[in-house]
């Protein structure tokens, strides 16, 4: 053997070479760097989207509540300008008597703080605009009342409910994988369970591996192997790879 | 901050210049198994924070990110080596096909590596077979220059002490 540390700077060179990934090892980490980036890439648009939900319906429940009291308070100043608004016998500072029986209601309403003036309008029912005096009241304030709540919550569940969907299918598959340690059989039901509410799941790759570890973990070697060839017939430079390809082996002793 | 010259690399050239080295890191730091991964993460991460790369070294910027994926790796994989003993050996070595000097030079320094310690590995790794500056090493280590030194001497004093006894070995042999 010749003497490498004859030349420190040789001898390191030499094990730079020799300790390096080879190429399909470099292919597969790039392959998985990528996959990895595009998942999560994927994942930040989703949380972004549902960032953008969540501050679309706060912004619209912070302007219905605005509308509501904004509403209230120019019903209650459209009835104090124009007495037909005004229930009966109502003048400024001398609530009606139909609104005084009702104040004294026990309802969920009645908690809300009074308010000398307009207490009448607080007790009426905002969100119905059909009766003529809301109407009118509507008709003499601005734009809070105006706002309509239904598009944008719609659009926070549904960007919600997809991450919902990625977490719930990241954590199907992590336990799957805890348990397939110790109990091959109830993992093998996750993947299964795994499949079925997520075909399409980018994770469909590692849960195809782990899948043919399971198999071949609960003896269905046939299957296994099957699904192992497949699966390396078209992923064989995939990051599982070489965990797949070594899953369906037994020992020598084990075979028939 | 980068001047125009010297422009933000991409994460693809990080990725080319820089893959080999990383990977070489991760093993030493873990294992010939989970050097892939661990280099799978680390560049994760790196594409993640290189918008934050301050522009100083780049490898030891490398370094540091490789440390930190490779202790939160292996804390991981204690979990799945009863389950990973189940499986077939790791595919054979990617420089089992080398010339057998180069080979044998190569097995020789990771035998010297595998007796030191965690230290005076780190220093010598970066500084000798890496080649970054003492500075560099400095810099992603956290400790000042003349540490860096004493630690790579101390290193090469225990270098020529392995070679020394390598040596007797073989002369017994014959």
């Amino acid at each position: 053997m010749s003497d490498p540390t004859r030349d420190l700077e040789a001898w390191a060179a030499c094990y730079r070479a020799a300790r390096r990934p080879s190429p399909a090892r470099r292919r597969a980490i790039r392959a998985a760097v990528l996959e990895a980036a595009a998942h999560e890439d994927r994942r930040i648009r989703q949380q972004r989207w549902v960032g953008l939900g969540i501050i679309v319906a706060a912004g619209v429940l912070a302007a219905l509540a605005i509308g509501q009291l904004l509403g209230g308070r120019s019903m209650a100043a459209g009835a104090e300008r124009d007495p037909m608004l005004a229930p009966h016998g109502a003048t400024m500072g001398e609530p009606a008597e139909g609104f005084e029986i009702r104040s004294d209601e026990s309802s969920p309403r009645a908690a809300t703080p009074p308010v000398t003036d307009s207490a009448p309008t607080i007790e009426e029912p905002a969100p119905a605009a059909s009766t003529p005096a809301t109407a009118a009241a509507t008709s003499t304030s601005t734009k809070p009342r105006r706002v309509e709540p239904a598009r944008p919550s719609v659009v926070a569940p549904v960007a919600g409910s997809r991450a919902l969907d990625d977490l719930e299918s990241m954590r199907l598959l992590r336990e799957a994988e805890r348990r397939l340690e110790h109990d091959a059989a109830a993992s093998l039901r996750l993947l299964e369970r795994h499949a079925q509410q997520f075909p399409g799941s980018s994770l469909a790759l590692e849960r195809e591996a782990l899948t043919v570890i399971a198999l071949c973990s609960v003896g269905q070697m046939k299957a296994g192997r099957e699904r192992q060839r497949l699966f390396l017939r078209a992923n064989g430079q995939s990051a599982y790879a070489a965990r797949v390809a070594g899953a369906c082996t037994v020992p020598p002793s084990a075979e028939p | 901050m980068a001047t125009p010259e010297q422009r933000e690399p991409s994460f693809d050239e990080v990725f080319r210049a820089h893959l080999d080295y990383v990977w070489r890191i991760a093993r030493l730091l873990a294992d010939d198994a989970s050097a892939d991964d661990i280099a799978q993460e680390v560049f994760l991460v790196a594409r993640r924070r290189l918008a934050d790369f301050d522009g100083g070294s780049l490898r030891g910027w490398l370094y540091g990110i490789t440390r930190n994926v490779a202790r939160n790796h292996q804390r991981g994989r204690r979990r799945y080596l009863r389950l990973l003993e189940r499986l077939p050996e790791p595919e054979a070595s990617p420089s089992s096909d080398l010339a057998y000097p180069q080979e044998e030079a190569a097995a020789l320094m990771d035998a010297f590596l595998a007796g030191l310690s965690p230290v005076k590995r780190e220093a010598f790794v970066l500084h000798v077979i890496e080649e970054l500056t003492a500075a560099e090493i400095a810099a992603a280590l956290g400790v000042p220059t003349r540490t860096v030194y004493s630690r790579v001497r101390a290193a090469q004093a225990e270098l020529e002490r392995f070679v020394a006894r390598r040596r007797r070995q073989l002369e017994r042999a014959r």
